[in-house]
């Protein structure tokens, strides 16, 4: 298999996420996954996204996240561009808040970081150049 | 999405169709709220037609379960597709959540439990 690439720019609306889930989708579909594997990673980098949509860039469409995609045969690597601010503190203490707890506190959120680590082999958020990323990898058997 | 719902005996009973994500989970949220707000402890929701679910839609359930626990009544999902189903494995949430196979399971686990007060 050779390499794909791509990327998407999209407005900061959680109303394009659907569209990007279908970009990213026509991508994976063409690996040899499972639905359950294809439909993992694109959950993941959906939640990244929502992340980033949200939080990031406070649901502001005038503002812009991109997407890009590199496929090989080893893996699946997904950087997502201008995800605005992250709290280191504030993202470990919501991954490692069990789920009981999560329950119990009656929390609509907190639910998003748990998967995408479980489903991602690779999860780096950096800056670089003032600008803010998130690094998706999931490795290929 | 389409959520669409109807009242048997007491319980609630959701079919979602579509993808459940941050932006259609708040209509979902609002139905849920809705019923408990006037007295429905029970809800069935199918998961037939259901192609996605994010952490926004989960967290809807998950935010109302210890408060039908507190009415002495609990969610049951149904038909679940496979794909959908290894997204709750992976947090834990099929252990929580009662999950069969279709609505007369559904209906008479809440029988069940509703007997055993």
């Amino acid at each position: 298999m050779t390499g794909m690439k791509a990327n998407l720019t999209s407005i900061c609306s959680s109303s394009t996420q659907a569209e990007i889930r279908a970009f990213l989708g026509n991508f994976i579909s063409t690996l040899e996954l499972s639905e359950s594997e294809q439909n993992q990673i694109i959950l993941a980098v959906d939640e990244a996204v929502a992340n980033a949509i949200i939080h990031g860039n406070d649901n502001d469409p005038n503002r812009s996240i991109t997407i890009d995609i590199d496929i090989n045969e080893k893996r699946i690597a997904i950087e997502l561009s201008d995800i605005g601010l992250f709290d280191e503190v504030v993202e470990d203490e919501k991954k490692e808040k069990q789920l009981s707890q999560v329950i119990k506190d009656k929390q609509k959120g907190g639910l998003g970081l748990k998967l995408i680590y479980s489903i991602m082999d690779v999860v780096c958020f950096y800056t670089k150049e003032r600008k803010s990323y998130c690094l998706l990898v999931k490795m290929l058997a | 999405m389409e959520i669409r719902q109807v009242e048997d005996g007491g319980i609630l009973i959701i079919e979602l169709e579509g993808q459940l994500d941050a932006h259609s989970s708040i209509h979902l949220d609002k139905v849920i709220q809705e019923a408990m707000q006037k007295g429905t402890s029970n809800i069935i929701v199918c998961f037939t037609a259901l192609s996605y679910i994010s952490s926004a839609g989960l967290g809807v359930f998950v935010s109302h379960l210890d408060s039908l626990k507190g009415m002495k009544g609990q969610f049951v999902f149904y038909d679940m597709p496979g794909h959908i189903y290894s997204v709750f494995e992976i947090l834990g949430l099929h252990k929580v959540v009662a999950i069969v196979q279709d609505i007369e399971e559904a209906k008479r686990l809440l029988r069940d439990d509703g007997n055993e007060g």
